[in-house]
Order: C-alpha cells, then sequence, then structure tokens
C-alpha cells in the first residue's frame, strides 16, 4: 500500500512538473509539499469522495496547489483530460480552485477562511444528524489569519467533531522561513487545552497520514494535525529553497528533476 | 400619527423575526446567527431550538464563514448584528464566501442610517448600500415599517440568493398595510415630480410634502432595482432622492446608473449626507437636523427644486 501510494505521488509530481514545464505558470514548492497529503486523501482512504448520499467535504484551502489537485481529479475521472489540459490556457483551469469544476467543494484564492467554512459544514453535519466531514488542508503562512483563529476557538466551544484540518507545514511562506514563530509555538499547548485531538507527524510518510487521520475520526474531537513537510519535496535542489515558490525550471532543471521523480 | 397607539403595529425587528422564529420551529434547516446581538423574537428560539441559533460571540469574519459553510449544505441562513459590523469588519468574507458561492445566506444589518446615532461613526450605517451593491450576487432589501419588514422575511426565506436587509428599530408609522411583499410602494400619486425614498426616513419624506404637486414612492427592494418604476415615472421632469445614507453609492447612484443606462433625462436631485466622516456624538433628530433632513430642512430644500423650475 505504502509502496502503490509512493508510486502516485511520484507520477503525480512528475504530471505537475511537466504541466508547468509547458505553460510556464504554477506553484510548484507549495504543490510538491502537499501532494502526499492529497494522495492519502483520494488514494489511501482518508477522504470519503465517492458517497453518493454524504461525501466528505474537502477544501484544499492552500488552492495554489490546485494543479496536484487537477491531476488527481483528471485521474479519477472527474475532469477530463481536455479539461486538464486546459491549465493555463486563457479560459481554462486556473491558479486557484472554483466550484465550476467537477470535485471542487469550495472556491479558494484569498487564505483563512477555510476552517471557519469547514466549522459551519460541521455544524451542519450535526443538525443534519450524518456522518460526513469536513476536512481541510491549510498553508502554514495562512495560520497567522485572524479568521483561522475565531474559527479554532468556536469548533472548540461547539464541540464541532467532524472536522479535521491538516496543516501543511513546508515552513516557507512566500518571502520568509517561518521556522518557530509565534502560531506554532502555541498551536501544540492551545489546541489540546481546548479540546482538540492535536498529532504532529511526517507530511511525506503515508502511514503516519493515514493513521493520523483514523485517529482523528475515531477520537470524538475536532482534529488538527501538523505535517510536517517540505517545500519542493521530491526534487532535490527545489527541497526548502523559497525560490521555488513559483520558479519555472529551466529545460537543464528538469532533466535533473524528471530523473530523480522516476 | 400616535403610533404607539396603533395594536397591529410592533418594533420593525420583531415583525421580521417574529416570522423567523415562527418558520424556524416548523423547518429545522433554518439556523439563525449572531454576533452577540439580542432580539426579542429570538429569546424563545435558543431555549427551544438551540441548535438552530448560534451566537459565535463578537467574530463577525467567523460568522459569515460559518453561515456559508451551513448554507452551502442546504442551510437556510440568517445572520443578524449591528449593520457596520456585519457589513464592513467581514466584507471580504461576505464577497468570497456567500456572494461567490451564491448561497442562501441573509444578511440582516439592524440600525440603518443613523439608528445608533449616539453610539458614533462606528455605529452608523451610511455606506452599507453602497458596498453591498458592488457585490454581483447580493440583493438589498430597506423596509420602512413592521409590515414591509415583515413581508421581506417572506421573500428571503422563499429565495435562493444571497440578501443583505437594512433593518431599522423602533416602532414606525404603518405605509405598507399590505398582505405581501412589495418591491416599491406609490406612497402618494404623482404628476409632474416625484420623490423616491427608502427606510423610514420616508416618515420626514411624507411630513414634508403634504401640500405639495409632487408624489412619493417608497423603494423596498434597492437591489435588483424594479425596472417597472421607469414606466410608471417616464413622464415626470424632476426626481428627488431622499435617503438615509451618503449620496454617494446609495439609492441616489443606484437611480441614476439606471436611468443612465436606459438614456432617461429627468432633473435629478440627491438628497442624503455628504461623503464625509460624521465625527460628531447626537441623536438621530440632530443629526437630521444638521443634516438638512429634517422636516422642516426638507421643505425648504424640496421647494426650492420646484420653484426653480
Amino acid at each position: 500500500m505504502e509502496n502503490k501510494l509512493q508510486i502516485i505521488s511520484n507520477q503525480i509530481r512528475l504530471k505537475v512538473l511537466e504541466i508547468v514545464a509547458a505553460k510556464k505558470i504554477g506553484h510548484i514548492g507549495g504543490t510538491f509539499s502537499c501532494v502526499d497529503l492529497l494522495v492519502s486523501m483520494y488514494y489511501g482512504g482518508c477522504l470519503n469522495y465517492s458517497d453518493n448520499n454524504y461525501p466528505d467535504k474537502f477544501i484544499l484551502s492552500k488552492g495554489h496547489a490546485c494543479l496536484a489537485l487537477y491531476v488527481i481529479l483528471n485521474d479519477l475521472g472527474l475532469i477530463t483530460k481536455e479539461k486538464l489540459d486546459s491549465y493555463g490556457e486563457d479560459g481554462g483551469l486556473g491558479g486557484q480552485l472554483d466550484i465550476g469544476i467537477n470535485g471542487v467543494d469550495w472556491n479558494t484564492g484569498s487564505l483563512g477562511h477555510a476552517l471557519g467554512v469547514c466549522a459551519g459544514i460541521a455544524h451542519s453535519s450535526k443538525l443534519l444528524n450524518k456522518n460526513y466531514k469536513a476536512i481541510t488542508i491549510l498553508g502554514d503562512a495562512e495560520c497567522d489569519e485572524g479568521s483561522i483563529w475565531e474559527a479554532i476557538l468556536h469548533i472548540s466551544d461547539y464541540k464541532l467533531t467532524n472536522l479535521i484540518a491538516i496543516v501543511d507545514r513546508n515552513r516557507l511562506s512566500v518571502t520568509e522561513v517561518i521556522q518557530d514563530n509565534a502560531v506554532f509555538k502555541l498551536l501544540p499547548i492551545a489546541l489540546p487545552k481546548l479540546g482538540w485531538f492535536y498529532k504532529e507527524i511526517d507530511g511525506h510518510s503515508f502511514p503516519e497520514i493515514i493513521s493520523a487521520v483514523q485517529e482523528s475520526k475515531i477520537s470524538q474531537k475536532p482534529s488538527f494535525i501538523v505535517a510536517n513537510t517540505i517545500k519542493g519535496k521530491g526534487v532535490s535542489y527545489m527541497e526548502n529553497e523559497l525560490k521555488w515558490h513559483h520558479s519555472i525550471p529551466t529545460k537543464e532543471q528538469l532533466e535533473i528533476a524528471y530523473k530523480e521523480l522516476r | 400619527m400616535n403610533i404607539s397607539n396603533d395594536e397591529n403595529n410592533k418594533d420593525m425587528r420583531d415583525a421580521f423575526f417574529d416570522e423567523i422564529y415562527l418558520s424556524s420551529l416548523n423547518n429545522k434547516n433554518i439556523v439563525v446567527i449572531t454576533n452577540d446581538m439580542d432580539i426579542y423574537s429570538l429569546r424563545e428560539l435558543k431555549t427551544k431550538r438551540p441548535n438552530q441559533f448560534i451566537n459565535v460571540g463578537v467574530a463577525e469574519q467567523n460568522m459569515i464563514n460559518i453561515a456559508s459553510g451551513l448554507a452551502s449544505m442546504g442551510m437556510k441562513v440568517i445572520i443578524y448584528g449591528i449593520a457596520p459590523f456585519v457589513v464592513y469588519r467581514c466584507y471580504e468574507q461576505i464577497k468570497f464566501n456567500i456572494c461567490s458561492m451564491n448561497l442562501p445566506v441573509t444578511i440582516v444589518g439592524i440600525g440603518s442610517g443613523l439608528s445608533f446615532a449616539f453610539d458614533g461613526p462606528t455605529h452608523h450605517a451610511i455606506q452599507d448600500i453602497s458596498v453591498m451593491n458592488a457585490l454581483p450576487e447580493m440583493q438589498i432589501l430597506n423596509p420602512s415599517d413592521s409590515d414591509s419588514a415583515k413581508h421581506c422575511s417572506d421573500l428571503v426565506l422563499n429565495s435562493e440568493s444571497p440578501f443583505y436587509v437594512r433593518m431599522d428599530k423602533g416602532m414606525h408609522p404603518k405605509i405598507h398595510n399590505s398582505n405581501k411583499y412589495e418591491p416599491f410602494k406609490i406612497v402618494k400619486k404623482f404628476n409632474n415630480n416625484v420623490i423616491l425614498s427608502s427606510g423610514t426616513i420616508i416618515n420626514n419624506v411624507i411630513d414634508s410634502v403634504k401640500t405639495k404637486d409632487i408624489g412619493i414612492i417608497d423603494i423596498i427592494s434597492l437591489k435588483p432595482f424594479p425596472d417597472e418604476i421607469f414606466n410608471l415615472i417616464k413622464d415626470v421632469e424632476n426626481v428627488i432622492i431622499i435617503e438615509e445614507h451618503s449620496v454617494t453609492g446609495g439609492l441616489g447612484s443606484i437611480f441614476s446608473d439606471h436611468a443612465t443606462i436606459r438614456n432617461l433625462k429627468f432633473n435629478i436631485h440627491l438628497i442624503g449626507f455628504e461623503n464625509k466622516q460624521i465625527l460628531e456624538y447626537g441623536s438621530r433628530e440632530w443629526f437630521y437636523n444638521q443634516s438638512g433632513l429634517d422636516v422642516k430642512s426638507l421643505t425648504k430644500r424640496i421647494d426650492k427644486i420646484l420653484n426653480a423650475e
């Protein structure tokens, strides 16, 4: 299973790279850091996306990592190859997600919203007496947003247990290394005290990701998983380099990347 | 008119929220959310249907996001709070999560215009129509009495659009006396001159033109603006807009935009608050007086327009 997921992850990174190289636009660094999280969602059983009545709701809050999701949605048959090929073209798939795309549950582009929206979705699952989950992948830099903290407190007060937030903790914002900032010092202290299930994991280890999500689902608590990841994961010269937030690889760089991912 | 002696009249907020309360008891999909504001009509909802009433505390951004998450799952969500805080503080949340997702969330901004005059400029709602009008999916309602407020609740509960309802507080003279929602009402018949007004300021307008040859239309639906009005006023010469809002972006701007698009040439006169910060404190009546919106000032201003011909 683990091996199979790793192979899928590499294939998705390769495909993302091919598309970015061809279209000369995209955010490779922050996409590669969350590919393993997305693969766990869609191929590792973490997200119940295919239930006919009440599927889980999923928001990729860091929507700039959309290209990996486009590749996955195409692989799962939710969007066509033509749709995927329209990425970067005028009127085609863009740099953020929108609900006009089959399989996408929420528009993205502005940070700090998804956790509060998930709180609303979790309220609804409680009201309707259903068991669907609201799951979101947040960027680590967006945890600075005040609205994230308003949501954390509200979810705690209302004990919204059908909710899982996973942070792609790649430690790089657009311009800064965010190694030990106050937000990530506070989260591990505050969240358990506020009644959240809190766990830090290796965000590139499939067994750790999948077991953390499984633990979340049986915890009877809202869950916050900090997935330690590497920006640019999978291509040596991109890893932990600020410039790969949105740089486009040269032909030579591409050759090296292809070799490493194959 | 002695409005407090009218047994059928009530506080506009209660007229609107009594309906919301009754509908909530029969429909489990209605959820009411507030940022810690007390509404008499909803006190029982809290105890009878605790799952359908959420007080998020003083956290407006979160309030909008939670509302949109609920609405996306089929809930009908009614938000209320003091108008400026549920409009400006969380504007991006409204634009992004309610409007770009086109979800059936109704935002009730309590305290239209200078209803909360003495609480200062942070509590005034005199640019709210302007910013809400900029959002493509948002419909805007501005009731002027308890009847129109009541019918606005019927409309929002039976629609799938985002709404902003600009709600005054207190009891005001009954103007509408209708048994269903109407987007506008001719309050006084007109020939060559007409006043378009909206909200409870219309009572000052009514009192200032009693003996004049000028009619009055009360606009409840600011957006969409009722097209039918242009047929009714096509032969009118002077259109005076009187509103308790900045003259920039309110009813006057909305009307002028529509008239321009239709290439209709009226003499349009805009009466409202100037586009400047109000930093003084005082009563609503004192502000009306300062801004030329009291009955005496309006009488003079309307006379000046009518006598200029």
